[in-house]
């Protein structure tokens, strides 16, 4: 193994389970999730050498990894360029189930802990503009610059992608909340 | 410094929990905060919800085997500038297994029928199990991407049809099959692969659905042919392990051909 390749692989190792998780829930399945993958790290492998040292080999591979994605799916790529933007940004304000998600905010920690699995659902159930956003910011800790530059769209569409992420899964936690009843029982 | 209300507070919480707020609306943003304990209470609660969804969401790992093939493709392209390898088959062939599967079963299936007669609820039933069935296998990986017609006798055996003739193009299953289409149809993060085609002249759309959270539509609201394939789905409780978020839901509906969203739509 070359000393490039040794710096490659050094690099890559702690992206990935970034990685996979990131292409797990924008992708179809799995298998095809390792082709997404595989193919970004192979091209990001190729053009090694325009890396530049120094700069963030994170968000260098995410960049690849979003264009796979998005090039594996037309559609997506065409749906990120025509969004209407959010009238205004006030999470609270837009959900409507207040009274069910405060018993959320009670406690988030044990919450989320008891609905993993439905969480899981939700944020795959997204519409795909908004969960690639979602992940990249939210989970990932992209800025909304790099994710504006990653997708090639205006912060103000990073911003309303986000905030409709964000207050869909609200509402969605709130609804288990207040179909489970479970949050009576959790301590605040 | 601007002294902010409880409205437009809220409205910058967003941007406060990505730490994407100028130096001036940050401190603008903590001052409030410092004089109101109902937002205080609900910014913060807001950010520990934040933090222990991210926290949830990043427990998932990259599994061994698919992080070793990675290296593996990674080390063969190290060694030569040839096509890039895959060791396991690629979603693409895939997809055109479970296609020619698909096409194949009903093939299969419909060979029961005499040719005109329309496909009834106990065919389709049969049709939509058989096709899930291939599906799982091709997905679990215990069936390797079609290639030659000698794989695909042997495939067909492993599935049950050993004694099936092996179709000549345009004649599947000794009936006259058209294959008028096979695309992606994308409809609401919905995505299914639309195989459209003829056997016996019967108008028939399969439909391979992937990622479907059925739950979040409705039965009541089906069109009343899905809702029948649906119920027949139901009988042999093949909802619970067919119909299921991740896995795959086949339609075949034999009166006409249909779109993907006046198949899932009423």
């Amino acid at each position: 193994m070359s000393d490039q390749d040794a710096t490659f692989t050094s690099l890559l190792e702690p992206e990935r389970d970034a990685l996979w998780r990131f292409a797990e829930r924008m992708c179809w399945d799995r298998n095809n999730a390792e082709d997404c993958v595989q193919e970004a790290v192979l091209i990001a492998y190729r053009k090694f050498d325009v890396f530049t040292p120094g700069t963030s080999f994170r968000a260098w591979v995410f960049r690849i990894l979003v264009n796979t994605i998005l090039n594996a799916n037309n559609a997506l790529r065409r749906r990120q360029q025509h969004v209407k933007p959010a009238e205004d940004l006030d999470l609270v304000g837009a959900l409507q189930r207040e009274e069910a998600y405060d018993d959320v905010l009670a406690d988030p920690e044990v919450v989320l802990a008891r609905v993993s699995d439905q969480v899981r659902g939700a944020v795959k159930s997204l519409p795909p503009n908004e969960r690639m956003v979602f992940l990249l910011r939210s989970i990932e800790g992209f800025a909304y610059k790099e994710i504006a530059a990653a997708l090639e769209i205006p912060m103000g569409t990073v911003m309303s992608h986000l905030f409709r992420a964000r207050a869909r899964l609200r509402e969605t936690l709130a609804d288990y909340v207040r179909e489970s009843g479970f949050a009576k029982d959790t301590p605040t | 410094m601007t002294n902010l209300t409880c409205t437009q507070a809220r409205a910058l919480l967003m941007a406060w929990l990505d730490s994407e707020l100028d130096a001036t609306t940050t401190v603008s943003v903590g001052e409030h905060l410092a004089s109101c304990d109902t937002c205080a209470e609900r910014f913060e609660r807001e950010g520990r919800l934040e933090h222990a969804l991210a926290a949830e969401l990043r427990r998932d790992a990259m599994p061994d085997d698919v992080w070793r093939r990675l290296l593996g493709a990674l080390d063969q392209r190290g060694a030569d500038a040839g096509p890039t390898p895959t060791a396991r088959p690629s979603t693409a062939n895939t997809w055109r297994w479970v296609a020619a599967a698909a096409a194949l079963i009903a093939a299969v299936v419909l060979a029961l029928q005499q040719p005109g007669e329309p496909v009834g609820p106990e065919l389709r039933r049969n049709l939509l199990v058989d096709a899930a069935d291939a599906w799982r296998a091709v997905r679990d990986g215990a069936l390797p991407p079609l290639s030659d017609p000698a794989e695909v006798a042997q495939l067909l055996g492993r599935l049950g049809f050993a004694d099936v003739e092996l179709p000549e193009p345009g004649r599947l299953g000794g009936h006259p099959v058209r294959l008028l289409g096979a695309r992606q149809e994308v409809l609401q993060g919905l995505r299914a692969v639309h195989l459209s085609y003829t056997c016996c002249d019967v108008p028939t759309s399969v439909f391979l659905v992937s990622e479907v959270d059925l739950a979040t539509l409705p039965l009541a609201a089906r069109p009343p042919a899905v809702r029948s394939a649906l119920t027949a789905a139901e009988v042999d409780g093949l909802q619970a392990r067919t119909i299921t978020a991740g896995d795959v839901w086949v339609g075949v509906l034999g009166e006409r051909h249909m779109t993907l969203a006046e198949f899932w739509q009423p």
